[in-house]
């Protein structure tokens, strides 16, 4: 019976289609590649958020396919037929739902263990937390099929499969949007209503994970949709109107149970943060491969910030988001270098690297380009070359620096025509300057003259 | 007159043209001061995706027995989706303070109507919508970067003056018009 509904329905073509928008999805957000601060295919938490990320086009593209599937009988007008054979409709439904079900799990299932394959080859870490997105993503689609499944049945129109497929993709982009929403209030759309879509936000930290409030009011409200679009598929229409039953108690469920406010749906990982050190460098559990590039560096940079009367004693990987319109955390007694911004960076530049700044991070973001920007990298440029012990202005390294280069070797021979103790004061009340973000770095280093 | 009457009812164009209107405008509506070729992009999609789900009618061997030529009707029918949208388009901006270049919607009906028809031709005529839509969403999805691929997938809202959005737009018209005038739609 699933054989031959599986050959003459669309069921067959639907993991085809998921794999290759999914795949279309995943390289125009260069997810897979490491310029990526969360890849896709390194470890399990960033492969299994970025695949439930690309559920925002593959959604949709599933409720139209049910939608489609769900208006077979009433469009081909074998309704009256069928209900007069002796054979229940519930059984007719259920094997059309078990065969458009299966083909999307196993759509969905081929992308997740193509990227778990890449991170078992990389010897990436796995974290049994990462589950928990997974069962996420696995309701979400199911969701998907029993709405388009249900939908299809009750309006069995032509526009019905394009209009829902349209509604759905508002519905994952508008949360996604509301979501990303970046302004300092927060978001006009309250939180509850984005934790009912389900689009996620491309992931920006591995060391973040759905929070239990989230997950539960998730699963609660995906399951009462899955089963009332399922009941609307089976049962005669007089009882139709039971069917909204579980999707509201879903609903309400949910409300109940979700976090007050965004921040709430996200918690820190603690397994994949938790540190693994080599002396002085620490890296956090999830890149461990990354501590022997990064020990000796790390050690390195902690020699050399040893001149200044206030350094760090630790080199720790950062956890943060790779968030460019935040500002970094930032600490006087540890140096915090996010994997991110070394990773297209030769292990011979990694010291110069954690040495920029005095082992800050900026305090002015990054994508700004205002004069402040451009005096804030001359500042950390002269002090990271200044740290190295370079006898000659370093060469230009990053984007920032190619900028800002005019500017810097007028500051370095100032700086460095002074006496040594002066020096040191210097650097050292630029530092602060960055560790504070209160003032201007570049005019710390030339004594106030600007 | 009849026959057109008969025509239009058996391909769903009553009812395509309120979801037709409504995508253009409300998305006017929504962007706008920021009407910009990705909001007019995401209009004229859903227009043209709304107005391709009737490329067919009931029976298709029984439309192939009419005693005349299929083609130029075809055809004229593609080409009426495409001017009914990209009017209503160029109408609906002329109210805002901001207009989306003519050029650029032109070249996108053009292109759009060919993902129609071919999907069309591929599919059948109830999954006319299904290319159209398919393209809109992932030129809308890919970020915007100088990278031939990424240009290909969003050559939909591109500026009027890039050379490979126009032979884009341009192969898949006479790809999927002709093919949709000459073959119809799928059974």
């Amino acid at each position: 019976m699933l054989r031959v509904e599986l050959r003459r329905t669309i069921a067959l073509w639907l993991p085809v289609a998921i794999v290759v928008v999914a795949v279309a999805i995943l390289l125009m957000y260069r997810a897979p590649r490491m310029t990526s601060a969360v890849p896709w295919g390194l470890d399990s938490p960033g492969t299994v958020e970025w695949t439930r990320f690309s559920l925002i086009f593959l959604w949709p593209i599933i409720v139209g396919a049910a939608a489609i599937q769900g208006m077979r009988e009433s469009r081909a007008g074998v309704g009256e037929l069928f209900s007069s054979t002796p054979r229940p409709t519930a059984h007719r439904a259920l094997i059309l739902s078990l065969a458009v079900g299966l083909a999307v799990v196993v759509g969905y299932l081929l992308l997740l263990v193509t990227g778990l394959v890449q991170v078992a080859v990389h010897g990436g870490m796995f974290t049994a937390a990462s589950l928990v997105s997974v069962v996420l993503g696995f309701v979400a689609v199911l969701a998907g099929v029993a709405l388009g499944l249900g939908v299809g049945r009750l309006l069995p129109h032509p526009v019905t499969a394009p209009a829902l497929t349209v509604l759905a993709l508002v519905a994952t982009v508008a949360g996604l949007v509301a979501t990303q929403d970046a302004s300092p209030q927060g978001s006009s759309v309250p939180s509850w209503l984005t934790d009912l879509s389900v689009a996620v936000s491309p992931p920006e930290s591995a060391f973040l994970l759905p929070s239990a409030g989230f997950t539960i009011g998730q699963l609660c409200w995906l399951s009462g949709l899955t089963a009332t679009g399922l009941l609307v598929l089976m049962v005669r229409p007089r009882a139709r109107l039971l069917a909204v039953l579980p999707v509201v108690a879903g609903l309400t469920a949910a409300l109940l149970v979700f976090p007050a406010d965004r921040a709430g749906n996200l918690t820190p990982d603690k397994t994949a943060s938790a540190l693994v050190c080599d002396g002085p460098v620490c890296v956090t559990k999830l890149r461990e491969k990354w501590l022997p590039t990064l020990a000796g560096p790390g050690k390195e940079a902690i020699q050399a910030l040893q001149k200044l009367p206030q350094h760090p004693e630790r080199v720790e990987e950062s956890t943060e988001s790779n968030n460019y319109y935040l500002r970094g955390q930032r600490d006087p007694a540890r140096l915090l270098v996010p994997y991110s911004s070394t990773t297209y960076v030769p292990v011979s530049d990694l010291t110069a690297v954690l040495l920029d700044g005095a082992g800050t991070p900026r305090c002015i973001p990054s994508h700004y380009d205002s004069p402040e920007e451009k005096r804030e990298t001359v500042a950390r440029w002269v002090m990271q070359g200044w740290l190295a012990g370079s006898a000659t202005p370093p060469p230009a390294k990053s984007y920032q620096q190619r900028d800002a280069a005019e500017l810097m070797p007028p500051v370095w021979t100032a700086l460095h025509a002074l006496p040594e103790q002066e020096q040191i004061a210097r650097v050292a009340a630029a530092r602060q300057v960055e560790l504070t973000c209160q003032g201007d770095p570049l005019a710390a280093l030339t004594g106030g003259a600007g | 007159m009849r026959w057109l009457t008969l025509y239009a009812r058996s391909r769903h164009v009553p009812v395509v043209v309120a979801p037709l209107l409504l995508s253009v405008v409300l998305t006017w509506w929504f962007a706008e001061d920021k009407w910009t070729p990705f909001a007019a992009t995401l209009g004229l999609g859903l227009a043209v995706v709304f107005a391709a789900s009737g490329l067919s009618g009931q029976d298709i061997d029984l439309d192939r027995t009419a005693g005349f030529s299929w083609f130029p009707r075809r055809l004229a029918h593609l080409l009426l989706i495409g001017v009914v949208a990209a009017g209503v388009m160029l109408a609906v901006q002329e109210a805002g303070d901001v207009q989306v270049e003519s050029a650029l919607i032109v070249r996108d009906t053009a292109g759009l109507l060919g993902l129609a028809g071919l999907a069309a031709v591929l599919f059948g005529g109830q999954f006319g919508w299904t290319l159209p839509l398919g393209w809109t969403m992932l030129g809308l999805g890919t970020p915007d970067e100088p990278e031939t691929l990424n240009r290909v997938f969003t050559w939909l809202r591109l500026p009027a003056d890039d050379a490979l959005s126009w032979w884009l737009a341009g192969v898949l018209f006479v790809l999927g018009a002709g093919g949709y005038a000459m073959a119809g739609a799928r059974r």
